[in-house]
């Protein structure tokens, strides 16, 4: 079942501060202006999808786009059938793309985790008793049962980013989108991060959106979307994408390290494989080759 | 001080005092702090003192918590109490010297008044170290409830409450990180007249309040993420819930305030 579709997806911001839809600006837009060009895909259920791309590339603008937070000049997003343009449906697709932001200082509502993370059953109406166990749920989900009761702020930035998610699973959302939920946390908050979006993933069929400029986090998908300027360029499994390695270093990415070193052995004359991801995968090979 | 009354100040204990509703703990500080000034003689004054024992005792709050939220009034106590030494003319003088007269009456009325004072402050500390901020704020909620009857958004300033509160740790952190960063670029807060060090906060200000806005914007798109359409159709997981616990507690408040009032009655008309 499909559960997003981006149709030749257009947006850009508004930048002259006008709160006319910008085709009723009369300014010139030069097609650097847009953040979103053109931009075509399917996220199927169950799945798990990176979007990569470097700062300013449009993968933010991407992803909120996908629950009607931003709205597209041209072409359609349809979620689970329903298009974001349908202001009445806003808070049906709400219900089931729940969106994970950089931050986590500024997606906490409440100061007692239990309260933060009951926020959006709240909002939705959910029965007080039910809200509990999906408060419970959701800590565990994220594998923080014994933080009911604390403050958001006496934990760490990982612990943060995790409360974060518990708070947008409370909703129990189809779709969760991370949009670099990452970025700001140290490699072991990351990891903490990663490891409980793979296992909800895996374990409970949830389809994840990973926003990222990390290599080695977007070779965690089953499918890479990357973006350039606002524009598709590559789309494809890990493997696929990251033996693009001149392309992608033309456009300002990186391939994961293990990619890289595969490369640069094989550029030395060394008969090895350069789809690698990981890092055991390499140690393998090279064992192979002794 | 502000940092206390963000979070530094709510002590988690399971206690009787903690289980208490929080529309009752509020109701029961207005009270006790009207308790407070209608006591003019020293039985109602130790009955108020009962109660603040009461309190505390069955908060299990450790005595020292409750004596340190003094602290930040203290020279305000001293002060009043000075002035009112040396202004408060009525009575037999006790003590005199130079310009400076003090009568018996002056002493009794300024020891009361910094009984009353520190009462106050140490009964609504009680409150902030008993009852978390999201408790409060759902208390006050829902006492102003009432009001929407005349369109006052009671809900909207519940949530603007404790965003706020959610907040003041976030942008406290942010502001030591701000100073910090104009320091490294040469700032200088510490010399020049008060004029000076105005002008010198200004680059704190700038941008603290820029970054606020950021954050208000970001909050905003998480909070259109997590479904939030104002309180239209909203639960709350907590249920606020008078139990006998309240019942009890009200019932012997009402009585010790009901001696106080008693006590002032008799006072104002001696002859009943």
């Amino acid at each position: 079942m499909e559960a997003i579709r981006f149709d030749n997806v257009t947006f850009r911001y508004n930048q002259t501060g006008d709160l006319r839809p910008p085709e009723e600006v009369l300014t010139d837009f030069g097609p650097s202006d847009y953040a979103v060009r053109g931009i075509s895909f399917s996220i199927q259920k169950g799945e798990f999808v990176a979007i990569l791309g470097h700062n300013g590339s449009g993968k933010s603008t991407v992803a909120k786009l996908m629950n009607g937070l931003l709205f597209p000049e041209k072409g359609t997003i349809t979620v689970f059938g329903m298009s974001t343009r349908e202001l009445e449906k806003l808070f049906e697709i709400r219900k089931r793309v729940g969106i994970v932001f950089q931050n986590p200082d500024n997606q906490m509502i409440a100061t007692i985790v239990e309260d933060d993370i009951a926020f959006g059953p709240e909002n939705i109406g959910i029965e007080p008793d039910e809200i509990s166990r999906r408060v419970d749920w959701a800590l565990r989900c994220v594998g923080m049962e014994g933080y009911r009761m604390a403050s958001s702020f006496r934990l760490s930035g990982g612990q943060k980013q995790r409360i974060a998610i518990a708070g947008v699973l409370a909703i129990q959302p189809q779709v969760l989108v991370l949009d670099e939920s990452t970025a700001m946390l140290d490699p072991l908050g990351r990891k903490e991060v990663l490891d409980v979006v793979k296992s909800l993933n895996k374990q409970q069929g949830m389809t994840v959106v990973l926003i990222t400029h990390f290599m080695e986090e977007a070779s965690l998908a089953d499918r890479i979307i990357v973006l350039n300027d606002g524009e598709k360029v590559l789309e494809g499994t890990p493997r696929q994408v990251f033996s693009r390695y001149d392309y992608l270093k033309s456009i300002g990415l990186s391939v994961p390290f293990a990619a890289k070193v595969a490369r640069i052995l094989k550029d030395k004359g060394v008969p090895i494989e350069a789809d690698v991801l990981t890092t055991e995968e390499l140690f393998e090979r090279i064992c192979q080759l002794l | 001080m502000l940092r206390d009354v963000a979070f530094g100040q709510y002590y988690p204990v399971d206690s009787y005092v903690h289980r208490l509703d929080p529309r009752v703990k509020l109701i029961l500080v207005v009270l006790f702090i009207a308790a407070i000034f209608l006591s003019s003689s020293w039985a109602a004054l130790g009955a108020c003192a009962l109660l603040l024992l009461f309190g505390v005792a069955f908060s299990r709050v450790a005595v020292s918590k409750v004596l340190k939220s003094i602290k930040p009034i203290l020279f305000l106590i001293i002060f009043s109490a000075v002035l009112n030494l040396l202004f408060y003319r009525e009575g037999t003088p006790v003590l005199s010297f130079w310009i400076i007269q003090i009568t018996d009456r002056a002493i009794r009325f300024t020891v009361l008044m910094a009984v009353r004072l520190s009462m106050l402050i140490m009964g609504s500390s009680l409150l902030t170290l008993t009852t978390t901020p999201v408790a409060l704020t759902d208390g006050i909620e829902s006492l102003l409830k009432p009001l929407k009857a005349v369109r006052f958004p009671v809900h909207e300033l519940a949530l603007i409450m404790s965003i706020a509160l959610r907040f003041i740790p976030t942008l406290m952190e942010e502001t030591d990180r701000i100073i910090n960063a104009q320091k490294a670029r040469g700032a200088d807060f510490e010399s020049g007249n008060i004029v000076a060090r105005a002008k010198a906060l200004l680059p704190i200000l700038i941008p603290l309040l820029i970054s606020a806005f950021r954050r208000a914007n970001e909050l905003s798109d998480a909070m259109d993420s997590r479904c939030y359409t104002g309180s239209k159709g909203r639960t709350k997981m907590k249920k606020l819930k008078v139990t006998y616990r309240d019942h009890i507690a009200l019932f012997v408040s009402l009585n010790i305030m009901a001696f106080i009032i008693i006590d002032k009655v008799m006072a104002l008309f001696p002859a009943i």
